[in-house]
């Protein structure tokens, strides 16, 4: 057999109900299903049939490393954690979440390319995995503890080195919204997966990989990431030569940015006092040269610190401007990021955007979709009558407040009085609200706040908000043509650029990238938006496959495309040429594109196979096609779209928005499109 | 007896040598050294794996010789943990059979792959902690920094300006030196 390069080559299978270890070689899926997402959305079409509910034992929890991840290639350090998701409305289905940090890395090094979970323990368990040696282990000791408790006794058990992903007690209260937290605060963040792992009684995954990963071209891929690395971070005005090329940087590189950005010197933390503060310190990923994080250690050591990314600090700043009044100064920052962490709740679900100059207007005709957030919507029913102190018992004359924020947060993870309304996720808490008297008479108004603030239906339906984190991709990945659309609209009014990079009036690679200068035309819904969006959903399953962190690799995308276009050949997500480094085959982006097309195609049949079909799912609600913006004109004229829609499923070869057999078999897909036409389901 | 006898007698034990004196060595001191920034070491790894892709044409954390202390995020006195190229090397001075020995050209001290018997006393004795050296667990045999002949890959790799090199042909006073009058 032929060296195996990049793969670690099995896959772990742990059954939690017959305590069963066994492992498959990773042949039967790898190369053709080509890692992290398209890996696990394979077994997930194998294994999680339609009947199966997202937490039931029969379920599958599979964490998935990418096809870079542990080959030494810059960026590559996010994994994938991907089920039946229960934060899904109405009907559960596929959804990958995407983690950093070092979590992916230990796996591949125990010799793993994914883990699969399934089955029920009796009592409360963990994993134990050592190179290749599992153990279901009694996790009484550690039921009920808090995320970081729960990582740091591990640590103390199994070596300072071990990787943990835990959850914490809202994961083992079944709350929907709750996290597996890995690494060091950070998570898998998005659908629900801690409920799922607390379904099975599992609280922790303990890892450590002494191992190594064969690569084709070791000293090919560290000239790749230098290359990369002197792409992004070159200074403006700073003259570099990359590739045989002189480069002058343009833009200001995010490093050191966001640390300091975050906390700025001289921050005094909201516990400081109580804890006393000892350092600060940049941090980030491996294999990155991004400084996203910064590690905060205090006195007692042990619980309280940890490293955090700029998202948790920055989401409750808005909330705390308001209540204290002034610039945000990281008064309740740490309390949030401590909060949402250790009791393992979705981080978005207690934050705003409200102070990143997002709007939050719930005004028919405002353009709020973008920007609105799960607390931003319970501000509003509160504002509006319908939640208030008495039928919830929040403290809402002190929103913003640090009391405010622990009230709320403690109440969900633990499921205390209206805190279980919340915990049965955005989609049921909303109809809860709607149904009962004791929320007054304008409860019925719930509704329009719910459709102001999530998607209808689909891979994002009743979960993700229609946030500005679509995209760009950070985190958890669209391949949906309507979550695309929106995202491009956003790009199209600049505010991803304003945001991300402070290169606002520079949209070049953005026509570069998308092959059309029509991307920065509002009015414009013609074929070539179509095929922006096909090469978008692309470009975010390369992201995931691979798995390269979309945040790093756009802004290397970016800066690349704007100062030349050869610089970045033709992708940043896993360039061409990392692939061929690590897999020692020549390999072209037009090859890669076709993978992901067929990745793409399955995510869809799972889709359509778990209930969604046709049109049902590329819809928006109602009151999204009334937003206007600045200017008077419809954001998304309702015609346009669906002519749009139209096009969009002619270039993907599907009918109806469902793939049909002959594109099916054309990638590779014979088995699903047989599937398909047992279940009466193919068109 | 103290903790830290008793400790090392049941070291000795355990592997069954007796102690055995090794008088100190002298060696010409090292005419480079990497110099780590902790304040600008994120601990993002590129070292590490820059390292291992390096010497062993392979990626791991085990392997190479550049190393991080305890987990990347928790332990906060963490960065980036290379060879110091002692002046009085304690992996030299101890090893059995003479592998490690002075580079002429670089000055670092390199351990001669034919020569190691993999009895991992030079992990042992090497006064710092996460040790210096690694142990290649397949081949049986420990590895350490050799300066890559003096052009370092963990420096070329470094990103956040932490790793540099530095050198002095008439040798740089640096790592381990012992005490006056411990022997």
């Amino acid at each position: 057999m032929a060296e195996q390069y990049g793969y670690a080559g099995k896959i772990l299978r742990v059954d939690l109900t017959d305590k069963i270890i066994t492992e498959i070689p990773s042949a039967n899926y790898l190369p053709k299903y080509v890692g992290g997402r398209g890996l696990a959305a394979k077994i997930y079409w194998d294994e999680i049939t339609p009947e199966i509910g997202a937490l039931d034992p029969e379920n599958r929890l599979i964490f998935a490393t990418g096809a870079l991840t542990a080959t030494g290639a810059a960026y590559a350090a996010p994994s994938v954690c991907l089920a039946k998701a229960p934060c899904i409305y109405p009907v559960s289905t596929i959804y990958p979440s995407i983690a950093l940090g070092r979590w992916g890395y230990e796996i591949k090094f125990a010799g793993y390319d994914a883990i699969i979970v399934q089955g029920k323990a009796e009592k409360p368990v963990y994993l134990w995995i050592k190179d290749g040696h599992v153990e279901i282990r009694n996790a009484a000791s550690l039921w009920g503890k808090t995320t970081s408790q729960t990582r740091m006794k591990l640590m103390q058990m199994h070596g300072k080195n071990v990787q943990a992903a835990c959850i914490g007690p809202a994961g083992e209260n079944l709350v929907i919204q709750s996290i597996i937290a890995v690494d060091c605060n950070t998570a898998f963040a998005h659908g629900g997966f801690g409920a799922v792992m607390g379904s099975k009684n599992l609280k922790a995954i303990a890892i450590r990989g002494t191992g190594s990963i064969k690569v084709a071209n070791p000293k090919r891929i560290l000239e790749v990431n230098e290359h990369m690395r002197k792409v992004a971070t070159i200074l403006p005005g700073e003259t570099r030569s990359v590739g045989g090329k002189t480069i002058v940087g343009k833009h200001r590189p995010p490093v050191p940015y966001f640390w300091q950005y975050m906390w700025p010197k001289g921050t005094k933390m909201g516990r400081e006092q109580e804890l006393g503060l000892v350092k600060m310190s940049p941090s980030g990923c491996p294999g990155c040269n991004t400084i996203c994080k910064t590690k905060v250690r205090l006195a007692d050591n042990a619980v309280h610190s940890g490293s955090f990314e700029c998202g948790e600090s920055l989401l409750w700043a808005g909330q705390e401007q308001e209540y204290y009044g002034g610039r945000p100064a990281g008064r309740v920052l740490y309390e949030f990021a401590i909060l949402t962490d250790d009791l393992g709740i979705d981080s978005s679900l207690v934050s705003s955007m409200a102070w990143m100059g997002f709007p939050v207007d719930f005004g028919p005709e405002a353009p709020g979709g973008g920007s609105i957030m799960h607390l931003d919507m319970l501000r509003e029913a509160h504002k509006r009558g319908i939640l208030t102190e008495e039928n919830t018992g929040l403290p809402w004359s002190k929103y913003g407040s640090q009391e405010f924020l622990r009230e709320y947060t403690y109440k969900i993870a633990y499921r205390e009085g209206f805190g279980d309304v919340i915990a049965k996720g955005p989609a049921l808490s909303t109809k809860y609200i709607m149904e009962h008297e004791e929320f007054g008479p304008r409860r019925r108004e719930m509704e329009y706040l719910y459709q102001k603030t999530y998607t209808k239906a689909g891979q994002f339906g009743g979960m993700r908000r229609h946030a500005i984190v679509w995209g760009k991709g950070v985190g958890d990945c669209v391949v949906s043509p309507m979550c695309t659309l929106f995202a491009l609209h956003s790009i199209k009014r600049g505010k991803e650029l304003e945001v991300m990079n402070n290169a606002r009036a520079d949209s070049a690679w953005l026509i570069k990238w998308y092959g059309t200068d029509k991307i920065k035309d509002t009015t414009y819904w013609g074929e070539d938006v179509a095929k922006a969006v096909i090469i978008h959903d692309y470009y975010h399953m390369e992201g995931d496959c691979a798995t390269v962190c979309s945040f790093n690799s756009e802004l290397t995308l970016m800066r690349g495309l704007a100062l030349d276009e050869e610089l970045t050949w033709g992708s940043v997500h896993g360039t061409p040429e990392q692939w061929s480094a690590v897999f020692g085959e020549d390999i072209t982006q037009e090859d890669l594109m076709k993978q992901y097309e067929r990745l793409v195609n399955l995510e869809r049949a799972i889709w359509i196979r778990d209930g969604y079909l046709e049109g049902a799912a590329d819809a928006f609600h109602d009151v999204i096609y009334q937003e206007k913006s600045k200017a008077g004109d419809v954001l998304f004229p309702r015609e346009k779209l669906e002519n749009l829609l139209s096009v969009y499923y002619q270039l993907r070869g599907w009918k109806d928005g469902a793939p049909t057999r002959a594109k099916l078999e054309e990638l590779g897909l014979k088995d699903v499109a047989d599937e398909l036409e047992r279940n009466g389901k193919l068109t | 007896m103290s903790d830290q006898q008793i400790e090392t007698e049941e070291i000795n034990k355990k592997r069954l040598i007796k102690p055995v004196f090794v008088p100190p060595v002298h060696v010409p001191l090292s005419k480079g050294v990497i110099i780590v920034d902790e304040e600008h070491c994120t601990c993002c790894m590129h070292c590490v794996h820059a390292c291992s892709l390096t010497n062993e044409g392979v990626c791991s954390h085990e392997l190479a010789r550049i190393q991080l202390a305890e987990s990347t995020n928790y332990i906060f006195e963490n960065s980036a943990k290379p060879c110091l190229q002692c002046v009085d090397p304690q992996c030299l001075r101890y090893c059995p059979t003479g592998a490690i020995k002075v580079d002429a050209a670089t000055g670092a001290r390199i351990i001669e792959q034919k020569f190691c018997i993999g009895c991992q006393n030079c992990i042992e004795k090497c006064p710092y902690d996460p040790p210096r050296i690694s142990f290649n667990k397949a081949k049986k045999k420990a590895v350490k920094c050799d300066l890559c002949g003096g052009d370092p890959a963990c420096v070329k790799a470094c990103s956040h300006g932490a790793l540099t090199y530095f050198t002095d042909p008439n040798g740089v006073q640096t790592g381990y030196i012992q005490p006056k009058g411990s022997v």
